[in-house]
């Protein structure tokens, strides 16, 4: 049976912070983790929200011709596609578009999500 | 006991698609990207496909490596690395993962880097997501 309990280390030696449910000298497996540790506030900056419905609807009306390829979009107009995507995005980089929508045009689009 | 929270926007999203999809800008160095990803509350991290990172220029294997435990019971491999992501009216520098492996294909916010540095409220029904920084 496993126990999980909170430890600090200090000078080489593992101090656990509870008690815990073990006789003398009995020999036991420690497993380490770090907790996660609380992330510090970012500085969030307020920019205009992204608005890709251009290149969402040309996704929807085109998508299924590219099948496995990335395509670069810039709101409904197709700047490049292939198989490789950094090939695709610097095309789309050298015909001017600096922010260009990149998407892998998978066959199982619609599947649902299953999150994690 | 009732709780009121106010946010400083709305986005509605499209009730008809899986998921809930936000679209968002991806930015390293000079390069940058839109693409459409999903909100996942579940997950730890804000991870992307290895081939995103890529075209951002980035060396993947040369980032800090993590695994990530999946449903059943699987996990598989990322990298972490140094973005600013736009998504739904706020911009942040923070750090997000980029699967090792190329056949890996979902594009997700989770919690370090981005949930975790907003308030969100969802009314999936009605297709929104209301949102603030946390720190509003």
């Amino acid at each position: 049976m496993s126990q999980t309990l909170k430890a600090i280390y200090r000078d080489g030696v593992i101090i656990p912070q509870a008690p815990c449910d073990l006789a003398d000298e009995e020999e036991i497996e420690i497993t380490i983790s770090k907790p996660l540790s609380k992330e510090p506030i970012k500085n969030v900056r307020t920019v205009p929200m992204i608005d890709l419905t251009f290149e969402t609807k040309w996704l929807e009306e085109h998508g299924k011709e590219y099948i496995g390829q990335w395509v670069a979009l810039s709101q409904n107009k197709l700047i490049s596609h292939g198989t490789n995507a950094v090939e695709v995005y610097n095309e789309a980089i050298a015909l001017g578009f600096d922010s260009p929508f990149l998407h892998k045009i998978e066959s199982e689009e619609d599947l649902p999500f299953g999150g994690w | 006991m009732q709780h009121t929270l106010t946010f400083s926007s709305l986005f509605e999203y499209d009730t008809n698609k899986t998921g809930i999809t936000i679209p968002l800008k991806l930015t390293h160095g000079n390069r940058q990207t839109t693409l459409l990803a999903k909100l996942d509350t579940g997950s730890s991290f804000c991870i992307f496909r290895r081939e995103r990172g890529e075209a951002l220029g980035l060396e993947i294997e040369h980032g800090y490596l993590q695994r990530i435990a999946l449903a059943d019971g699987f996990s598989f491999a990322v990298y972490r690395h140094d973005v600013t992501i736009s998504a739904l009216g706020f911009e942040l520098d923070v750090m997000v993962y980029f699967a090792a492996d190329y056949a890996f294909s979902r594009e997700v916010l989770g919690q370090q880097g981005w949930l975790r540095q907003m308030r969100i409220a969802i009314v999936d029904y009605e297709g929104k997501l209301y949102i603030s920084k946390y720190s509003d």
